[in-house]
């Protein structure tokens, strides 16, 4: 199934259902629940291209073994704030969120993500990967939270952002708030640059330095 | 005057008055002070809500300091003292009721041949009647008033502290030793420590002690400030361990010239809130700076600790491995902060963080800040928290160890780090603590 959303919307996905959504109108601000019922699979994709802008705010709340696969793309010169919470509060609930964002200009870029493990044996893990170039700014912060009293959790978290041209800048915030201590959970994060060594390399192979740039970025985000 | 709780005006004037401090100096406590009443409770970290400004004594008359009897000392501590090993003179000094130390003699003999080469190793005090133009120069230049509502505290009534002062090009090899300075006074509630090391010095400083340190005053409040002039290298190693009743406020900050290399070594076992964050502001181009810190939260205790560094200049490096770890229903937090600022490129920082959770009611965050404005840089970020694995408990006991040895032997292969970084005497002291610490406190 392919859904549009509006605004302020509930979607449920009903137990045992597979389905898939994507997104790729953003409005000034957007308002999203959506339920995972017990054993139910969603893949839900968000793409904003053609320099759009907006805000939203999405809330993902799994139950017992349910599954959520999620992808953000986005291309921007303009203004996009989001906000995830992913919320697995019931057994065996498990997310996989990838983003990757390319900002260039004028672009301003602030995502907040929060992974909730309200259960036993829930999985959480998310991949974020930002290009900021040309004076575009990207802000990350994102929070692992683990309840008491439960066991085998899994949760990581990684937002990588690649800074190039001038005036580019970019914060990068990863909290954890620990309560058990049956769980595995970690973060990464790293700010860099293309590095000289890498161009030099990728030209003295015969790639001109723009194409060479472009293939570093293309790994990156890979 | 009587001794008595609070703070005001008066107390101010009169613990400049005692210590015959210029009027500089006085002049300074008290918009310390006007800064410290005006600023609000700090809405972060750690609850300080049970601590009272005014139930606190900022001022004893030296004569009327009365040592307090051996019974008195609590018996964890105690028991603690013979876990570790410390020897009997050591044991009255630390537990406040005593005030001699057998290495004094030892310790007058190296002091002559620093002081040969010119450095300056006092009590803060004294500096500032034998050293008035460097104390004037530098003191409160890294850490001004009115940075945050404890250094404005500690600025109104500091006392006691360290004062160094390394020239240029001259290398102190042995670590100094503020335990061995510190007889009388001993370990000081509102210390105030100034380092300061001339182009191409070195020190490494230390302060503390693994032993537990029995206080009956309920805030502790240090002020540290470290300037590192070009190609220097500054050193500055604490381990406290003050006992369960203890608010402990701590702000330390060092400053580092072109080249210069400034490390922090932190460990903190002990108080009953912890909130300290050494800091580096690398200033001058090819700086570096290093933290290496571990918190033990145990039971009733908040370890809120992390690191403070910001990249003011091109090629500068830093490097902050953090680990803790919490039982019996500890919170330990890491709080930490990376700046790198425009201009500063080719900068480079790792910060590492790395939690050990022992049991069902502790607690560990993880709060680090990375901002960068600035794009030619590298900087990364790691973070992990989980408990020790059943997988390594159950090897080592197949080769006969007991859970309790094995988890030890786990827990002092984490920290393993920081103990490499500590003076000889430390490390031993430290991983039998460790032990000590983990007696019955399976997960």
């Amino acid at each position: 199934m392919n859904g549009k959303m509006q605004q302020s919307s509930i979607i449920r996905i009903g137990s045992n259902q597979q389905q898939t959504l994507t997104l790729n109108t953003l409005h000034a601000d957007e308002h999203l629940t959506v339920y995972l019922e017990a054993h139910a699979r969603l893949t839900f994709i968000q793409t904003y291209e053609h320099n759009c802008q907006g805000a939203f705010i999405i809330s993902f709340i799994l139950e017992s073994d349910a599954q959520l696969e999620h992808e953000l793309c986005i291309e921007t010169t303009g203004t996009i704030t989001g906000n995830y919470h992913f919320i697995l509060q019931q057994k065996g609930a498990s997310v996989v969120s990838r983003a990757r964002i390319l900002l260039t200009g004028s672009a301003q870029c602030t995502i907040t993500s929060e992974q909730s493990h309200g259960a036993s044996y829930t999985a959480s893990e998310l991949d974020f990967k930002t290009v900021v170039q040309n004076g575009a700014s990207y802000s990350y912060n994102g929070t692992i939270v683990v309840a008491q009293n439960i066991q085998e959790v899994t949760a990581y978290q990684s937002d990588k952002a690649l800074l190039m041209g001038k005036e580019c800048s970019a914060t990068s915030i990863p909290n954890l708030q620990i309560l058990s201590n049956q769980v595995r959970c970690g973060h990464a994060s790293a700010l860099a640059h293309i590095g000289e060594e890498q161009l030099f390399l990728l030209v003295s192979r015969g790639i001109d330095s723009s194409h060479a740039t472009q293939l570093i970025i293309q790994g990156f985000l890979k | 005057m009587k001794n008595q709780k609070g703070l005001n005006r008066e107390v101010v004037i009169k613990i400049s008055e005692q210590k015959n401090e210029p009027g500089w100096m006085t002049d300074f406590r008290l918009k310390a002070l006007d800064i410290f009443e005006r600023k609000p409770m700090p809405s972060w970290g750690a609850d300080l809500s049970e601590l009272d400004h005014q139930d606190i004594y900022y001022y004893i008359k030296p004569v009327e300091s009365a040592e307090r009897l051996w019974s008195d000392v609590p018996e964890t501590i105690k028991t603690t003292f013979d876990a570790l090993g410390i020897i009997e003179a050591e044991r009255t000094l630390l537990a406040g009721v005593g005030a001699q130390y057998e290495s004094e003699m030892v310790y007058k003999n190296l002091k002559k041949e620093w002081a040969d080469q010119g450095v300056i190793f006092s009590d803060i005090e004294t500096a500032l009647h034998t050293h008035p133009e460097l104390v004037k120069k530098y003191f409160s230049t890294v850490i001004p008033a009115h940075d945050n509502k404890f250094a404005a505290l500690n600025s109104a009534v500091w006392s006691g502290g360290s004062f160094v002062y390394v020239p240029a090009q001259v290398k102190i090899t042995l670590p100094l030793q503020a335990y061995f300075r510190i007889n009388q006074a001993q370990f000081g509630q509102f210390e105030r420590t100034l380092i300061i090391a001339e182009p191409g010095a070195f020190v490494h400083y230390v302060e503390g002690c693994s032993a537990p340190v029995y206080r009956s005053n309920s805030l502790h409040s240090a002020v540290v400030e470290i300037i590192a002039h070009e190609s220097s290298r500054v050193r500055y190693t604490t381990i406290q361990n003050w006992s369960s009743n203890v608010y402990n406020l701590v702000t330390k900050r060092a400053l580092a010239k072109k080249n210069a290399v400034v490390e922090w070594v932190d460990g903190n076992f002990g108080s009953k809130v912890t909130m300290k964050y050494p800091s580096i502001i690398l200033q001058g181009e090819g700086a570096q700076g290093q933290v290496i810190s571990i918190a033990v939260a145990g039971k009733g205790q908040v370890q809120d600790t992390g690191a403070k560094i910001i990249h003011c200049a091109p090629h500068t490096r830093s490097h902050i491995i953090a680990k803790s770890i919490s039982k019996e229903g500890g919170i330990a937090t890491y709080r930490g902060l990376l700046k790198v600022l425009k201009g500063s490129h080719n900068a480079k920082a790792r910060v590492q963080c790395d939690a050990l959770l022992l049991d069902e009611q502790s607690r560990s965050d993880t709060y680090p800040t990375m901002q960068v404005i600035e794009e030619k840089v590298d900087v990364g970020h790691e973070a992990s928290v989980g408990k020790v694995s059943q997988e390594q408990l159950f090897y080592l006991g197949t080769r006969g160890l007991s859970e309790t040895v094995a988890q030890a032997l786990i827990i002092n292969g984490f920290i393993d780090v920081f103990v490499k970084e500590l003076p000889m005497e430390y490390a031993v002291e430290i991983n039998r603590l460790i032990a000590h610490e983990m007696e019955g406190s399976i997960g």
